[in-house]
């Protein structure tokens, strides 16, 4: 499925394209076309609880590496980003800590990258007053965004690395951005998401023991900067040169030729550094748990 | 599909080390007929392959597993204090490092005992919380839980998958896929199991486990609700 294809209905038949998102996934699953908004209306609710729960609590993370980021960056008064763009980092944090620590969250599009959408939708909502069924709607576009790249690379870091992680995270996000801020801009909705892809292109992953900890949670803060990023640019009228279905079947690519060390197990890039090493034998030797 | 890619709900860290690992627990649980709501098996032991052995405390494989176990759902706090509320039921859980060799890196093995039967499940997280259960009491399977699942051990012998069949059919149920397999010739038994288009009733699973060559009936509902 191209989303070029999506947005091309839509400029076709005058429809806004979360109409004809929603019209294509009743076709395709035969339910009803307004499950989609239902149903991303309830996950929208679900990542605002995940930030309300984890306000009220701090606990570390399973392995006790991770757990004050969010708190550090609630604390401090920014030197340099404005404060919509601090806020969302935080919650990205938060609700990142919050997956490491057992806490409830919504995949999206996995655990691995659970804060960046939130961290982006939570922002919009606070400093630029869109409401939850505005947002809803470019969620149910975001999700034609991450299906997109599910099909022609991956969403898993097992298979393609990070950069279909927190990359398909990102895109995700930056569409949220362009289309609650003007869902007709066509050229900047199919550019912000391949502006992000191509910003994060070759990201491994490489989490410290196997873990979702080190370091996945602070690449949920880098996701969001990068998805603002992609948006005000796209917003602009910079283009993405290579349209965003290219670069998706691009990534895909990369992502099948990275070592499997690169790949979620948890053997190469910063996982495989000495001090890596040596926090992961701390942990096994610990034996404090369970 | 679109909403693939958002949601679902779990708790985390992993929706193949755990939020998957808690949808296996459960459908181990389902094996019980003698399990009601708030009982625990009295002994547990999960077979981890070893890949999943040297990181499963980090990545709360275990108190999802046993969360599974104790019924508690993907998405639900306790699952967090799993190892706990066992303890608290005297559920006795032991790990042990396996070698599951030619399957998929993240697959497991259940096998427990309650007051009157005893049950083992091998099965595999393979991403995204989606599961593949692949054995089940000395069956070959290979269920996704995708649908409502019957499993149900019957005596090989003729007429005994029409009388299911039939039995079914009567209560307006479709079936999408059926499989059966002998898994013990000098026994005479087999396992039947039906993947069904809506959800069974009580009543019929009821009849069922009355039927003269069913032996047990195990119901597996739909394990990935969103």
């Amino acid at each position: 499925m191209d989303f070029k294809k999506l947005i091309d209905t839509a400029i076709k038949t005058g429809t806004k394209l979360d109409r004809v998102i929603a019209d294509w996934y009743m076709l395709e699953s035969g339910a009803s076309s307004e499950e989609p908004f239902v149903f991303s209306k309830k996950m929208i609710e679900e990542m605002f609880g995940a930030y309300e729960v984890r306000l009220k609590s701090s606990a570390p993370s399973l392995t006790g590496w991770v757990g004050d980021t969010a708190e550090k960056l609630r604390k401090h008064s920014p030197v340099f980003m404005n404060e919509q763009l601090i806020f969302g980092l935080e919650v990205a944090l938060s609700i990142a800590e919050h997956n490491a620590s057992m806490g409830k969250i919504v995949a999206c599009p996995t655990a691995g990258s659970c804060g960046v959408v939130p961290g982006v939708i939570l922002s919009l909502k606070k400093f630029n007053h869109f409401s939850v069924d505005e947002l809803s709607r470019a969620l149910v576009v975001a999700g034609a965004v991450g299906e997109c790249i599910k099909e022609k690379a991956s969403i898993s870091g097992a298979v393609a690395g990070c950069q279909v992680e927190i990359g398909t995270a990102t895109a995700m996000a930056s569409t949220i951005i362009v289309y609650v801020i003007d869902n007709t801009n066509y050229d900047a909705l199919y550019s912000a998401p391949a502006l992000s892809l191509k910003a994060l292109m070759g990201l491994v992953c490489d989490p410290v023991g196997g873990f979702v900890e080190i370091p996945c949670v602070k690449r949920n803060a880098f996701g969001v900067s990068i998805a603002y990023t992609a948006a005000e640019m796209a917003l602009a009228g910079i283009k993405s040169i290579i349209p965003f279905d290219e670069v998706a079947e691009a990534m895909g690519k990369v992502g099948r030729s990275l070592p499997e060390e690169l790949r979620e197990t948890g053997k190469g890039g910063i996982a495989a550094t000495p001090t890596a090493k040596k926090l992961f034998e701390e942990f096994i030797n610990r034996g404090d748990m369970g | 599909m679109i909403l693939d890619v958002i949601g679902p709900v779990i708790i985390g860290p992993s929706s193949s080390h755990t939020a998957g690992m808690a949808r296996l627990g459960r459908a181990f649980r389902y094996l019980f007929n003698d399990l009601s709501e708030g009982d625990v098996p009295l002994k547990v032991e999960i077979y981890l392959n070893s890949p999943l052995f040297s990181t499963y405390r980090g990545h709360g494989t275990d108190r999802a597993l046993i969360g599974g176990v104790l019924g508690i759902y993907e998405w639900q706090e306790e699952l967090k204090s799993s190892i706990e509320i066992a303890r608290s039921k005297d559920m006795s859980v032991t790990f042990y490092e396996s070698s599951f060799e030619g399957k998929h890196p993240n697959t497991i093995m259940i096998s427990g005992v309650s007051k009157s039967e005893s049950h083992y499940l091998i099965g595999a997280s393979t991403g995204g919380a989606a599961v593949e259960i692949t054995e089940i009491d000395g069956a070959r399977v290979s269920i996704s839980g995708k649908y409502p699942t019957l499993i149900i051990k019957n005596l090989d012998t003729p007429g005994a998958l029409s009388k299911i069949v039939t039995t079914i059919s009567m209560k307006g149920i479709n079936i999408s896929n059926l499989v059966l397999v002998r898994t013990n010739r000098i026994r005479g038994e087999a396992v039947c199991i039906i993947e069904m288009d809506s959800e069974p009733s009580k009543d019929l699973v009821g009849f069922l486990r009355g039927l003269q060559d069913v032996l047990h009936v195990a119901y597996l509902p739909v394990l990935a609700i969103p």
